[in-house]
């Protein structure tokens, strides 16, 4: 059977583990051919070679611009065309306690990761996407992004800053085939919650309907649909999966 | 393998349009399913193909399994029976979509009768919670979770010009998604919704056919086009397959960009 996504190639940022891991191992099973980023170059390119011949590692830092330029090239240089991005590069930092307590270096450095590094990363796909005649691109929110917490100030803002960017992005491009869609994980017991210690995870996992955080192979689901073929009439919209979180 | 293999799927209003695509795209999937409708043919003033044959009927000459069950969804009972049908013939029950919905005429509220408040409540409100209890009596007693999919529309989460009945209707059956997703999560019961755009079926062929209507919703949405029935079927495999495992209380839309507005 031919995967959901033959034909396609994709940019996965933090991909070298985690979510963005499990993406683009699933997006390579669907058929896709994929370019994994990160900053962690080791990890990603022994990810990238498991994965084999459809898979490249390239480092990215996404709030560098000119590193951004150079993926994309790359990209296009050895796949031919781009179709798909997943923003799916995000940081959280204990240090964003709260407004007062936030650090101003914390709050641009979590902004520059969560919502720079998705402006640039649609900023220089849109042009190659245009070419290739359709595209999907998925940002990585967070429920975070749709409702507010007892701390975290600048992680929130970064997602919700992302959903409507997300939706602005969409309506500027419906018309190229270009479509933009948001996801909204809960809790994904990812290396990103590290900072915040197991009682931390234990007690969050009591917050999901549920009673559980997602797996990563959970998002990646939800990921490979916004960019499949099935989801074609589906553009600025949100995409939630956290076990009931943000339905109560 | 298909992403339903073997899984035992109940579809409302089946015999036409969203649910009858539905239905076949489930079955092409590898689901057994119980198409219900309260009539058994595909109503003549929809665009679906080969109309002369039942839902049932297609999926059984490709080789699928299904039957046909007829019911009203105003009736608990009579869903009831739907399920227990379901049972008696597949051994079980795992997804419901909850598809069947009616629309009477555009209107303000000030000319609205309340024969058509009440009958549009009774499909899209009452004929959602109906089956949605029903279903999940069968998931209890089974102990294995289970997948709910309703059909709401964006008319669930805006207001929409001179359907007041249709939209209170909508609204109703959006948030009873999300409150049995708070309820049922602990026990492995999956309640999503996906919510269209306008659309081309049966019930909105009046609107296709009047150029300003048609013109209008081609201008808001940002797809530039009505959804289009195969539209909808992805994403409600998706929401009825296990990789939504993690989603629940969801609100899907897949409507060309109509909300993003």
């Amino acid at each position: 059977m031919a995967g959901r996504l033959e034909g396609e190639v994709a940019i996965i940022t933090g991909a070298a583990r985690g979510q963005g891991e499990a993406e683009a191992r699933m997006f390579a099973r669907e058929g896709a051919q994929v370019v994994l980023t990160d900053i962690l170059d080791e990890r990603g390119e022994t990810v990238a070679q498991e994965i084999g011949a459809a898979a490249r590692y390239f480092h990215l830092d996404v709030s560098q611009e000119d590193q951004w330029q150079k993926v994309v090239q790359d990209t296009v240089a050895t796949f031919g065309r781009l179709t798909v991005l997943v923003n799916n590069a995000g940081i959280g930092l204990r240090e964003d306690y709260g407004v007062e307590q936030t650090p101003l270096d914390v709050w641009n450095k979590v902004l520059a990761v969560n919502l720079t590094g998705a402006f640039l990363g649609m900023k220089y796909s849109v042009p190659e996407m245009r070419k290739a005649g359709h595209g999907s691109i998925i940002n990585i929110s967070s429920i975070a992004g749709i409702v507010g917490g007892g701390g975290l100030p600048a992680y929130h803002a970064s997602k919700g800053g992302l959903r409507l960017l997300t939706k602005t992005a969409a309506i500027q491009y419906a018309k190229e085939k270009i479509r933009v869609n948001s996801v909204h994980p809960g809790g994904v017991d990812t290396a990103i919650l590290d900072p915040f210690g197991e009682k931390w995870k234990q007690r969050a996992a009591k917050w999901h309907p549920v009673g559980r955080m997602a797996e990563s192979d959970e998002i990646a689901y939800g990921v490979v649909y916004l960019a499949s073929k099935e989801a074609t009439f589906v553009t600025g919209t949100e995409l939630i999966i956290d076990g009931g979180v943000t339905a109560q | 393998m298909g992403r339903l293999q073997e899984k035992v799927a109940v579809i409302t209003g089946a015999s036409s349009g969203i649910g009858r695509a539905i239905a076949i795209g489930f079955a092409n999937e590898g689901a057994r399913i119980v198409c219900s409708d309260i009539r058994s043919d595909a109503r003549p003033e929809g665009y679906d193909a080969d109309t002369q044959r039942a839902t049932a009927e297609v999926i059984k000459a490709q080789g699928g399994q299904a039957c046909f069950v007829q019911a009203d969804v105003t009736k608990g009972p009579e869903v009831e029976a739907v399920i227990r049908q379901a049972v008696e013939r597949f051994g079980r029950l795992d997804i419901m979509v909850n598809n069947a919905g009616v629309f009477t005429r555009l209107a303000p509220i000030h000319e609205k009768t309340e024969e058509e408040y009440d009958f549009t409540m009774g499909v899209n409100a009452k004929g959602v919670w109906n089956g949605c209890q029903q279903a999940i009596r069968q998931f209890l007693k089974q102990g294995d979770g289970g997948k709910i999919v309703n059909i709401v529309s964006i008319a669930g989460v805006i207001g929409l010009p001179e359907e007041p009945a249709y939209c209170a209707s909508k609204a109703a059956a959006a948030n009873l998604t999300r409150q049995l997703a708070v309820d049922y999560g602990p026990r492995g019961i999956n309640v999503n919704a996906i919510c269209p755009n306008f659309l081309t079926t049966a019930m909105t062929r009046p609107f296709h056919e009047n150029q300003d209507i048609k013109s209008t919703v081609e201008a808001l949405t940002p797809l530039g086009r009505w959804g289009k029935i195969p539209d909808m079927v992805g994403p409600v495999i998706f929401l009825a397959s296990s990789e939504a495992d993690y989603v629940t209380g969801s609100l899907l839309m897949v409507d060309g960009g109509f909300t993003a507005k």
